[in-house]
């Protein structure tokens, strides 16, 4: 970096990704708290755990294959090409640790290539490994209560570090098979994150059955009262804080956008490097977020979960075009979304006997699901990408999306490990730990202990005798 | 300790400078005993979750899951 314009813009977009991503790290703030909230006494500590180790795992397991992952399936492999080449992403490249830039990193990269990576490659990786946690999270909210934390864990790797990594490679990148084919887009990713978490998380329930007294005789279901349900509002507020950076993260902040070599116009682009703004985007989310709101509180009659639960699943259902819409479509395409989305999620409980214990099957999966194949309709015609070659946005091209993102990669690989899990008998917990709670024996630890410290301070009252002398 | 040390002076050109870190050359030894400790981790915390639920499900059906349930609802 010579100069001190190119030294400007890379450093700029350096600490742009940086502070997306410490902006995210309160959607999963948000999560722990929104589940532990929702989860009864008995069962918190183990909830907030399942959830917590979200991170560890999934970072390392990021580290270790999902970050190659996303540059080298691109083209399928097979549908476009073959495996790309990502030297800069393999898990013992030098430039996946400190690295000044100086010298080319390996033979299959140029100086220029060394220097911008070495700059941006932590940030933008952290940036998608925030993703990959979001997209775990919203499994573990749905599974509470019955599922054993190794399994998960093993979910939470499947989605966070391969699954929804091979759909970004296909359909959430400058160059992926399914922009190129089928005109895909999903700029603040209805589909790549939230869709597929989704379809997963309708996977594992189909599998792991339903929380003991979920449903009566007659099949009605029980509503569980909420554990703490201003932990519940104030996790939900703290994930929409995180969507600001999730949504800033999705764009590249600075890149000439003029298909003219001789001329430069700088724009923020998405990640298709398709111009686009901050500016939009705000609109956008903040009407998205109040459209989803406001039709939710119609729908449930003022029930704060689901109107809470709305806001997320307006802004969701939006994402896919909100780079492109007009504030008031938004609006309107989050309203539609997140009426589909509750009407299906009570359709889909009492057909199936589905207990999703925060409905995020429903405020992720259908209103993801719901904004790509909306995005395919209000964006008809629409170049997908800078590329003239590629194919352009087309409501077919979204709906073979959306099936791509919830169905084959979301619903199929979830349901045949939780279906390999269970016949391992290791997918659900005991009958009897789950009807004593999951926190039993630590609550019952924990009063023996109580007993023998309070047993402890009695020994140590003086005695009268004490008193006077002492 | 100059072991692993990749830097020796800063008074250099940074546009020769490469990697920072120690030890440049290990990375896929790095790469291996990690991946091996994880799915060691993997193992490990799937044989306690086993053993723990085995433990507990033992110990509520000695204590029985009516006094157990009436707790929480006294605690309710």
């Amino acid at each position: 970096m010579e100069s001190q314009l190119d030294a400007l813009r890379v450093i700029f977009t350096e600490f742009y990704y940086w502070v997306t991503v410490v902006l995210m790290f309160l959607i999963h703030v948000g999560f722990c708290l929104y589940e532990v909230g929702v989860s009864r006494q008995k069962n918190m500590i183990h909830t907030l755990m399942k959830n917590a180790m979200i991170i560890p795992l999934v970072t390392i397991t990021f580290f270790f294959f999902g970050w190659w992952l996303y540059f080298a399936l691109q083209n399928g492999p097979g549908i476009t090409g073959g495996l790309k080449a990502a030297p800069w992403a393999t898990p013992w490249s030098e430039l996946m640790g400190p690295h000044m830039g100086g010298t080319p990193a390996s033979d299959g990269l140029t100086g220029d290539d060394t220097a911008a990576w070495a700059r941006l490659n932590g940030v933008f990786w952290a940036a998608f490994l925030l993703f990959a946690w979001t997209a775990s999270s919203v499994l573990s909210g749905a599974v509470i209560e019955r599922i054993r934390s190794g399994s998960f864990w093993l979910f939470a790797i499947l989605v966070g570090s391969v699954t929804w990594v091979i759909d970004a490679a296909w359909g959430w990148s400058d160059t992926g098979w399914m922009v190129q084919k089928l005109g895909y887009h999903d700029a603040y990713a209805s589909g790549v994150i939230h869709a597929i978490a989704g379809g997963a998380a309708l996977a594992i329930l189909a599998q792991l059955g339903p929380r003991i007294g979920r449903f009566r005789a007659d099949g009605t279901a029980r509503t569980f009262p909420l554990h703490n349900q201003w932990l519940v509002v104030i996790g939900l507020f703290l994930i929409y804080t995180g969507f600001w950076g999730f949504y800033a993260a999705c764009n590249v902040p600075i890149l000439d956008v003029d298909a003219d070599t001789n001329r430069t116009f700088f724009s923020a682009t998405t990640i298709y490097l398709t111009p686009t703004s901050l500016s939009a985007i705000t609109f956008n989310f903040l009407t998205s977020l109040a459209g989803g709101m406001l039709t939710i509180y119609f729908l449930s009659k003022g029930d704060p979960f689901w109107t809470f639960s709305g806001g997320l699943g307006g802004i969701i259902a939006g994402s896919a075009g909100n780079d492109l819409y007009h504030p008031l479509q938004a609006m309107l395409v989050a309203s539609l979304g997140v009426a589909c989305a509750y009407k299906l999620h009570y359709w889909v409980e009492r057909k199936f006997k589905i207990d999703d214990a925060v409905g995020a099957v429903a405020v992720h999966g259908y209103c993801g699901a719901f904004g790509v194949i909306a995005a395919g309709f209000m964006l008809w015609g629409y170049p997908s990408s800078p590329n003239p070659e590629y194919a352009s946005i087309t409501p077919w091209g979204q709906i073979a999306g959306a099936v791509i993102m919830f169905g084959v990669l979301g619903f199929l690989p979830a349901f045949l490990l939780a279906a390999a899990l269970k016949k391992c008998g290791v997918l659900r917990i005991p009958l009897e730990v789950e009807l004593a709670g999951l926190d039993h024996h630590t609550q019952t630890e924990e009063d023996e202990l109580r007993k023998e410290l309070i047993a402890a301070e009695h020994a140590s009252i003086p005695t009268n005798t004490q008193r006077h002398t002492g | 300790m100059r072991l692993l040390a990749k830097i020796e002076t800063w008074e250099t050109n940074p546009v020769e400078v490469g990697p920072l870190y120690p030890g440049v050359g290990s990375e896929l030894v790095l790469y291996v005993i990690c991946v091996a400790a994880w799915i060691s981790w993997t193992i490990w915390q799937m044989k306690l979750e086993n053993r723990t639920y085995r433990d507990q499900s033992d110990s509520i059906r000695q204590q029985g899951l009516e006094t157990i349930l009436d707790r929480h609802r006294a605690a309710d």
